[in-house]
């Protein structure tokens, strides 16, 4: 290839590169801001949220531009009674006790004074009329749809024994919101997460530690899967290749955390072999059982994958061929089976690496590894947008660029294979 | 790959120090709750406020010596209290140093003297919504001028009012000189000092602040007896003692003997039990994982009993319940409706006596982990003896087909079909409705079970559309008040109040009692909760119980709910 042909090719895939992760952000941002992932500001205040906390945890995610704690003091005059406010596309909601709406108050267009007096002036049965009375300063020119979008999700009770404080909110428009993102995001950076922790930070190091774990035990799988799969192939059909099969898919058929609790068990528990914390101090031999167990756990599935590689391309025309012309076996699998399937082995294993980053989160939580695992599951349960967000467009980087080096290497590895990914 | 890999392995901040481990100056502990942050702001979560309180120190302590400690101080020497009970004065101690770890240290020698203005900046730092505080509950309502600073603290000039009164303070919370301290409540609390002896009251300098600005999370400076030495966040954390801490006198020798605490976050049940049964922590709550092996019958098993293990008993000072919503109109109480309120109270009573209280007690707790409730108070605070018992919590169907009856409900004929509100959909969760199904089907009644995710009942708690649900509320200090605050009109959802119960009446009770000295609470406290035992807007179910193994090499370990784990009365003997 020539140095232009071979800048043009840079330039496009690098290109191509630029504009999927960019969709990528897009698609982060469509999904986050959906509510699918729930309100994280609801989410990460448990069991204690009051409005005014929901506010102010919004303004720190970024959600409002600003957040007045009080705007509106309500009060239902008379007998004892009790209302509700809650939001609506059209307003706010008010809503008998029995949840029957009594009346929609428009926001739109109008002012925080101009809602007071609208609730003031509302039609409603004597026992149930309200006092509004308007708070801070500068509240009478505040636009009355503030007051919707400070409730959002919640409702706000107006009782006649307990006067209740609607506060106001500006809410910081989704476009804003994506630009603000998007820049973070492209400059990676990533924010804090809600427990405060810089996300980009633990992000790395987590990371680092996962693969500490993983990557060894990657490698030492494919070696002994390739191992198994070469022995398979060349017995194909035979007693002890359908042997391996049946022993592969019965460790397959236990769950994964069995076979974790039975071999810690035996070798950390029972004969003390190993350490049953793998991260204190960390070191290849305290990760040694993990990653043994790692190892045997991932190779069975790849010894089949790897097996029909190695069948497929021992049936090739050319192999057929060489076998034609009496090349020895030992040959004829090292010059030809081997070097065909060399391209499809390495696509499988180059993609495999962007998951290891993940590292295997019941590993990682049996054996107190601080890694990605836990961190990214705690993340979903309590919808840390920032570090799902986050880690989310890393991991799609990660996979994109192995993609992008998968497909180069087996181009140049197998002439049949093309740009799509695939022998023509 | 493989060299960003070794360097994870090279890169982290633990330290091969097993020969240490085996020095008998070190503790190590594993933490069920992640420790995610040093900064007190955040002392909100179980795993933060354990390693927290081993770094700061507030103006009081739990006197070491169990459940029925008193407060005793810490950083403050002595104290007086004002006849109405309002305005408190405390000195602080002379030799109540900071100490700074850090690289360059903040003052020559990296310490310096604990002075009134501190409590006065922490405090007021706890108030500052730009900090996103996650304590200030403790805090609110309760002393002069500090609400009028976290309003102000909201506005746009709130950095200007900052520097005014992290300077001179508020109303109710000044520094008289470098060693006196004023604080001037809104209201008399016969509970201040069990309430600053919490974590969210703790002291630490505004220079450490300044520096570390966001990072204090992680470079945290106090007064206390360790200092952070390694953390690792998802890990744990090592903590040393500071070099020539100034020490307490203590009957066994001084404190902090213990030279290195080690903090380990283990998530798994089965690591944790197997890391103590192989001696690598010196203390153990089990769990459901191993219970049965460890502690047979409730009894602490021959094998541990022989390795020299005690076993602790802990109550926890908390209670379980079956909660209504208040505002649901099948099950709830409605304003201008007394007939129908009257029938829907029956219907309440009868649920309470067809309660199956004996199978919660054996599926849910194992049969060891609850003390069945009487009542709602936990029978481990002072006050709880004064209290009436709940009369309906008692299985009782003969009295609950007659309570459904009178409510006009015979047999459950005509009676609304209720609907329990599952925050999961675990086992445990799972078992809650089926039991609850199959017990209010023998007195009639027709239960509808709605699984939710613990986010979506939280939402419908929040929104009051969850009808019949189950509770536990953990109190932060033994005021049986921080309890029924849960029942008061003014914390209706989305505040703690999930039940909606309105009642004028226990409202005023309760605020009354807020301000009662502690001899003359009895009859209104009394009095408060008889109405919630006729009114039942919750069915108190049982308060829970853990245990605590501890190591034969661990001693003067006492138990203290509201400070789980005070290290620095700890010591360890060679093993």
């Amino acid at each position: 290839m020539t140095a232009p042909r071979a800048l043009a090719e840079l330039s496009r895939r690098v290109l191509r590169l630029a504009m999927q992760a960019l969709g990528v952000v897009l698609l982060l941002f469509l999904i986050l801001e959906s509510g699918v992932a729930g309100d994280p500001a609801e989410r990460a205040l448990g069991d204690r949220p009051s409005v005014r906390r929901l506010g102010e945890l919004r303004v720190e995610l970024g959600y409002l531009r600003s957040f007045q704690a009080e705007a509106l003091r309500l009060r239902l005059r008379g007998a004892p009674a009790r209302l509700s406010l809650k939001p609506h596309p059209d307003g706010l909601q008010l809503l008998a006790l029995d949840g029957s709406l009594l009346a929609t108050l428009p926001v739109k267009g109008i002012s925080v004074t101009d809602f007071a007096a609208n609730l003031r002036t509302l039609a409603l049965p004597q026992s149930m009329q309200i006092d509004a009375e308007l708070r801070g300063e500068g509240t009478g020119i505040l636009p009355a749809s503030g007051l919707r979008d400070a409730l959002q999700s919640s409702q706000l009770a107006i009782d006649s024994r307990l006067p209740a404080v609607l506060p106001w909110a500006e809410a910081r428009p989704g476009w804003q919101r994506f630009f603000v993102q998007c820049g973070e995001l492209l400059r990676f950076d990533f924010g804090r997460s809600l427990d405060g922790q810089l996300v980009g930070r633990q992000l790395r190091e987590r990371g680092l530690r996962s693969l500490s774990l993983a990557l060894p035990a990657l490698i030492l799988s494919s070696l002994l899967a390739l191992a198994a799969a070469i022995f398979s192939a060349r017995r194909a059909g035979l007693p002890s290749d359908r042997r391996l099969l049946r022993l592969g898919a019965s460790v397959i058929a236990v769950s994964g955390v069995s076979w974790v609790l039975l071999l810690r068990g035996v070798f950390a528990a029972q004969l003390e072999w190993f350490p049953v914390v793998a991260w204190d101090p960390p070191s290849l031999g305290s990760l040694m059982l993990p990653i043994l167990i790692w190892a045997f756990l991932a190779a069975w599935p790849d010894h089949q994958i790897y097996r029909h590689i190695l069948l497929s391309e021992s049936q090739a025309t050319h192999v057929l061929a060489a076998r034609a012309r009496g090349l020895a076996p030992r040959e004829l699998w090292l010059r030809h089976v081997l070097r065909s399937a060399s391209a499809g082995l390495l696509a499988h294993f180059v993609l495999a690496l962007p998951f290891l980053v993940l590292g295997s989160l019941i590993l990682e939580q049996i054996f107190v590894v601080p890694g990605l695992g836990a961190y990214l599951v705690d993340a979903a349960r309590n919808a840390d947008a920032a570090v799902l967000r986050a880690a989310t467009f890393l991991l799609a980087l990660i996979y994109l660029v192995a993609q992008e080096t998968g497909d180069f290497l087996s181009s140049r590895l197998d002439p049949r294979f093309r740009e799509a990914g695939g022998p023509r | 790959m493989i060299a960003l890999a070794a360097l994870a392995l090279f890169a982290s901040p633990l330290s091969a120090s097993t020969p240490q481990d085996q020095t008998p100056s070190v503790a190590r502990f594993a933490l069920a709750t992640e420790p995610q942050s040093f900064d007190p702001l955040h002392s909100d979560q179980t795993g933060n406020q354990v390693v927290q309180r081993q770094i700061f120190e507030g103006l009081v302590e739990y006197a070491p010596g169990g459940a029925d400690a008193p407060v005793q101080g810490l950083l403050a020497e002595s104290w007086t209290c004002s006849a109405d009970g309002r305005r408190w004065q405390f000195l602080l101690r002379e030799n109540a140093q900071f100490f700074d770890p850090f690289e360059p240290p903040l003052w020559p020698g990296a310490r310096r003297r604990v002075q009134a203005q501190d409590v006065v900046q922490s405090w007021l730092r706890m108030a500052d919504v730009r900090q996103a505080p996650r304590g200030y509950w403790a805090f609110e309502g309760l002393i002069e001028g500090l609400d009028g600073w976290r309003d102000a603290s909201t506005g746009s000039d709130a950095a200007a009012q900052w520097e005014r009164v992290s300077r001179e303070g508020v109303a109710g919370l000044r520094a008289i000189d470098e060693r006196t301290l004023e604080v001037r409540l809104t209201r008399a609390d016969p509970w201040f000092l069990q309430r600053l002896a919490s974590a969210y009251f703790v002291v630490y300098p505004a220079e450490a602040v300044a520096r570390s600005g966001k990072e204090f999370l992680n470079q945290p400076v106090g007064s206390g007896p360790y200092f952070l030495g390694e953390w690792t966040p998802g890990f744990g954390a090592v903590m040393q003692t500071v070099p020539d801490w100034r020490g307490q006198a203590l009957p066994q020798g001084p404190a902090a003997s213990i030279q290195q605490l080690r903090f380990r976050y283990v998530a798994e049940a089965s690591t944790r039990t197997l890391l103590f049964e192989q001696g690598e922590i010196d203390r153990l709550p089990p769990l459901q994982d191993a219970f049965a092996r460890l502690l047979p019958d409730g009894r602490l098993a021959e094998s541990l009993q022989e390795r020299g293990v005690r076993m602790l008993e802990v109550d926890t000072p908390d209670l379980s319940m079956l909660c209504f919503n208040m505002l649901d109109p099948d099950v709830g109480d409605l304003p201008g409706d007394p007939q129908g309120n009257l029938r829907r109270r029956k219907l309440r009573q009868a649920i309470a006596h067809a309660f199956p209280y004996e199978r919660w007690h054996r599926v849910i707790r194992n049969q060891a982990w609850g003390l069945p409730a009487t009542g709602f108070l936990p029978p481990a605070l002072v006050d709880a003896a004064a209290v009436p018992p709940c009369e309906y919590r008692r299985h009782d169907l003969a009295a609950a087909r007659k309570l459904l009856a009178q409510a006009g409900w015979a047999d459950g004929r005509g009676a609304p079909r209720l609907r329990i509100e599952l925050g999961g959909t675990d086992p445990v969760n799972e078992a809650i409705g089926t039991m609850f199904r199959e017990a209010m089907a023998q007195i009639g009644l027709e239960v509808q079970v709605v699984r939710n995710t613990w986010p979506e009942l939280s939402a419908k708690m929040q929104n009051g559309e969850a009808q019949v649900f189950s509770r536990a509320w953990t109190l932060d200090w033994a005021d049986p008040v921080n309890l029924l605050e849960t029942f008061h009109g003014a914390n209706l959802a989305p505040g703690i109040n999930r039940c909606n119960y309105i009642s004028p009446a226990f409202d005023r009770d309760l605020d009354a009692l807020r301000a009662q000295p502690q001899e003359l609470r009895a009859p209104l406290l009394a009095r408060a909760v008889a109405r919630l035992n006729e009114d039942l807007p919750a069915i108190p179910i049982d308060h829970r119980k853990g245990y605590l193994l501890v190591q034969p090499w661990l001693k003067d370990v006492q138990i203290n709910p509201f400070d789980p784990f005070p290290c620095k009365y700890y010591r360890v003997e060679a093993h």
